[in-house]
């Protein structure tokens, strides 16, 4: 310890620096504009199937989709997202327009003649390859086989419309480029491996992000073993402007989403980590041995400088983290929630929202007895979205015969203080009873309502307990059970 | 500015949601000379300046408590005056991450109604974002307008009085995303297409209940030119905890056991009381278990999304 050069109380300062220093950037209106196609970047790219591969733009580079072609960078960077290209003439892309679904008009044909016949279609394999080859846009192959169609004209317009989407999905050259938003980053991570973000679907996450009131200028506690999924809403909702402290798993994080959104700097800034050993203060980190920099060679001195900006940062978030204060906790972790409770909540302020997430409610509902039992929260609750797409075609709407059959389940409630210099009675019944069978039976959970009778009982006790603030109807149901069965 | 930044002490002139149970909350000014009176007793108000936001406060006189919590969007749709239909949270969280909002958007929305969504707009698109809503009663503008200003969110939120589906928006080129929520929003689409930015992507999102209207809303985005048409219905469901005994095949048994025994008793009082029907009397197993409401919330409104897409150079 020869050298210490930062003293605690400008450790503490940090975060109060971090929130200020934001607020001076306040003026830099025009951020990053995400809504442009940009050199060194992620971006989705849809393909005729319906499949979306991520890629990361170079410029002058050859961006390769497979079966449906290739076509160089340049075509697109600088371009607004939003337009779908085609590919000609090998590597080249043109804007294209497009096809509306209402353009679809229904008809009186009917699909009674229609049988599934592969004879009907007169261009053979081999000659839509040679078409291909030809370097024959994916517009015109199809039509070629629309005409080589003997049976076309006898479709319904709604069945002629599906033909060519189909063929479309197998021919067509054209792609749509999608900007990395939270919407469609978690679509790309659920489609292709929902278990790696814990099943959590996009309604359940946005509800996270209402419920914690994620905003600029927080300093949120996150626990997040999804990817980086929640980070990263809670990340894209402080723009920048607060703080979100990361509690990982393993010795480094695995925030690995967190890149696709091509955040700023400043947005990257507001991200600090640390693993679960790192909170315990009782786990010493080990120090740090501060040389004299000017005796370093540059390349000692460049490993030098890493290990010391690592050091300092794993110290100075620690100091930030202790320091607590924080505007709320989202759970979203394999670990027993009651454990991370115990562990994370002396560091959140009062009347700020706790939210934990998890694919099985069971494991939800023995943490949420334990938020009953505990006082220190008002209202925990167990939520569960329901989200329905519709077909809309016209004359056509319905809802989509197969949907996802959940989006996981919230348990939240909101951090409570309780002031020990406050005369708030102990209710007797806390004293020796904790089991939640005997809480049902009164007030745990903030029923506020009082029951007449059940008052001037205690009055005439001349007790000074809550258990004059029983909530009447469970105390009838509780009742109500013990006649039925006995 | 309590919306936008938290504070964790309460002080004189700061809104205070005083919590008295789910369903009984009141948003609260405080102003030390006022007392707020209710069935569970007397609560000065002085008494809460100084207190952290979160405290459980008991009565003056010892009738029962209160929580004082520090105001947020959400508890602002439980306890905002109901001048019309609001948004729940479902809906309120999906769209707004479907419309891709974030600090910096620029929204607009139309009608304004109670100024609900409102808050929940301001929240994700503060600081340096802004929200222009619209609202054709002109009362209820008013109204809400004064609540921007006591809420410290008249600088994020333009207010205008306008009937949007005669005389348009008068904004064009500006916004980032657009909320309808009209009796008739395909009277609007054509003047929210005007508002959008031009030469970048943007979102709609239209809010109605009835499917004719998602039908007729669908034709309309669609003859306007937006794409990625779709449509979704988004609901809560809550699951409440409690525990329930299980009790087996034999204590079935018991329990007609035990009355036959009670008949018997009655039959031969003379008879010497045994021990034999109380012995087996034991406390069942509980089971952690949740249950759904009766009733719930089935249907909120439908909501449709669309994309606009940025005009080409040679449109």
């Amino acid at each position: 310890m020869n050298k210490h050069p930062k003293n605690m109380s400008a450790v503490s300062q940090i975060t109060e620096d971090i929130i200020i220093k934001s607020e001076e950037n306040q003026e830099e209106r025009e951020e990053q504009d995400t809504s442009l196609i940009l050199d060194n970047q992620y971006i989705f790219i849809q393909l005729p199937s319906g499949n979306i591969k991520v890629v990361k733009l170079q410029k002058d580079t050859n961006v390769s989709l497979g079966k449906f072609g290739t076509f160089h960078s340049n075509g697109i960077i600088g371009r607004p997202f939003g337009h779908s290209y085609e590919i000609y003439d090998n590597y080249q892309v043109k804007v294209i327009k497009n096809v509306a679904f209402y353009e679809v008009d229904e008809t009186d044909a009917n699909n009674k003649e229609i049988l599934d016949d592969p004879s009907k279609q007169k261009l053979s394999y081999q000659e839509i390859e040679k078409l291909k080859k030809q370097g024959l846009e994916g517009q015109d192959i199809i039509k070629k086989m629309v005409e080589g169609h003997s049976a076309f004209d006898q479709k319904t317009e709604y069945s002629k419309a599906k033909y060519i989407k189909r063929k479309e999905a197998k021919f067509s050259r054209v792609f749509t480029p999608i900007n990395p938003t939270l919407y469609s980053v978690w679509e790309y991570f659920f489609s292709k491996n929902p278990g790696k973000i814990r099943d959590m679907r996009i309604d359940t996450l946005s509800q996270i992000l209402s419920l914690a009131n994620v905003r600029a200028y927080t300093k949120m506690l996150v626990v997040d073993d999804t990817q980086g999924l929640v980070i990263t809403g809670v990340m894209e909702r402080l723009g920048g402007y607060g703080i979100v402290l990361g509690i990982h798993d393993g010795e480094n994080h695995n925030y690995d989403i967190v890149r696709y959104m091509n955040f700023s700097k400043k947005i990257h800034d507001s991200l600090l980590t640390l693993s679960w050993q790192q909170v315990f203060k009782e786990e010493i980190q080990a120090p740090f041995n501060y040389q004299d920099e000017s005796t370093l060679s540059e390349k000692d001195l460049k490993y030098y400088l890493r290990r010391k900006v690592n050091y300092e940062r794993i110290r100075d978030t620690r100091e930030i983290l202790w320091r607590g204060e924080f505007d709320g906790l989202i759970v979203a972790s394999q670990y027993q929630p009651e454990s991370i409770l115990e562990t994370l909540m002396p560091y959140v302020s009062g009347s700020r929202p706790i939210i934990i997430y998890h694919i099985n409610k069971e494991v939800l509902i023995n943490a949420c007895v334990y938020m009953k039992i505990s006082k220190k929260f008002l209202n925990p609750q167990i939520t569960e979205s329901w989200l329905r797409q519709y077909q809309v075609l016209p004359g056509r709407i319905h809802p989509s015969m197969s949907t996802s059959g959940g989006g996981g389940y919230l348990l939240h409630a909101t951090h409570i203080v309780i002031n020990e210099s406050l005369p708030t009675p102990i209710p007797s019944y806390m004293k020796q009873k904790d089991t939640l069978e005997e809480l049902n039976k009164s007030d745990f959970c903030n029923n506020n309502s009082i029951d007449e009778t059940v008052k001037i009982e205690s009055l005439d006790q001349n007790v000074t307990s809550e258990n004059h603030l029983v909530n009447s109807e469970e105390l009838q149901e509780a009742e109500n059970k013990r006649i039925k069965l006995e | 500015m309590s919306f936008l930044r938290y504070k964790t002490i309460i002080e004189e002139g700061d809104l205070v949601i005083a919590h008295l149970s789910r369903e009984n909350m009141t948003p609260l000014i405080v102003d030390s000379r006022k007392t707020y009176n209710n069935k569970f007793g007397t609560f000065k108000h002085k008494d809460m300046i100084g207190k952290e936001y979160g405290t459980k406060m008991p009565s003056h006189n010892g009738r029962g408590f209160m929580y004082l919590l520090h105001p947020t969007p959400e508890l602002w749709t439980h306890v905002v005056p109901h001048r019309t239909q609001i948004l729940y949270v479902a809906d309120i969280s999906y769209i707004i991450t479907y419309i891709d909002l974030k600090p910096g958007s620029v929204v607009l929305e139309s009608g304004t109604g109670s100024g609900s969504f409102s808050h929940s707009l301001a929240r994700t698109i503060a600081p340096n974002g802004h929200l222009y809503t619209f609202e054709f009663h002109e009362e209820r503008a008013k109204a809400v307008k004064k609540e921007f200003e006591e809420h410290g969110l008249s600088d994020l939120i333009t207010v205008e009085c306008r009937d949007v589906c005669k005389d348009g928006f008068g904004i064009t080129n500006i916004v980032h995303a657009v909320f309808l929520d009209l009796p008739a929003p395909w009277e609007a689409i054509s003047a929210a297409k005007e508002a959008f930015k031009q030469n970048r992507i943007g979102k709609i999102c239209c809010f109605s209940p009835c499917i004719e209207q998602v039908q007729r809303t669908c034709a309309s985005l669609n003859e306007n030119g937006f794409v990625e048409i779709k449509m979704y219905e988004c609901l809560i469901r809550e699951h409440d905890v409690k525990t329930i005994p299980v009790y087996t095949v034999a204590d079935a048994v018991n329990k007609i056991k035990v009355q036959q025994d009670k008949k018997r008793k009655r039959k031969d009082q003379n008879e010497q009381d045994d021990d034999n029907s109380s012995k087996s009397k034991q406390d069942p197993p509980n089971l952690y278990v949740t249950k759904t409401p009766n009733e719930t919330k089935g249907h909120t409104s439908y909501l449709t999304f669309a994309t606009f897409l940025p005009v080409l150079d040679d449109e």
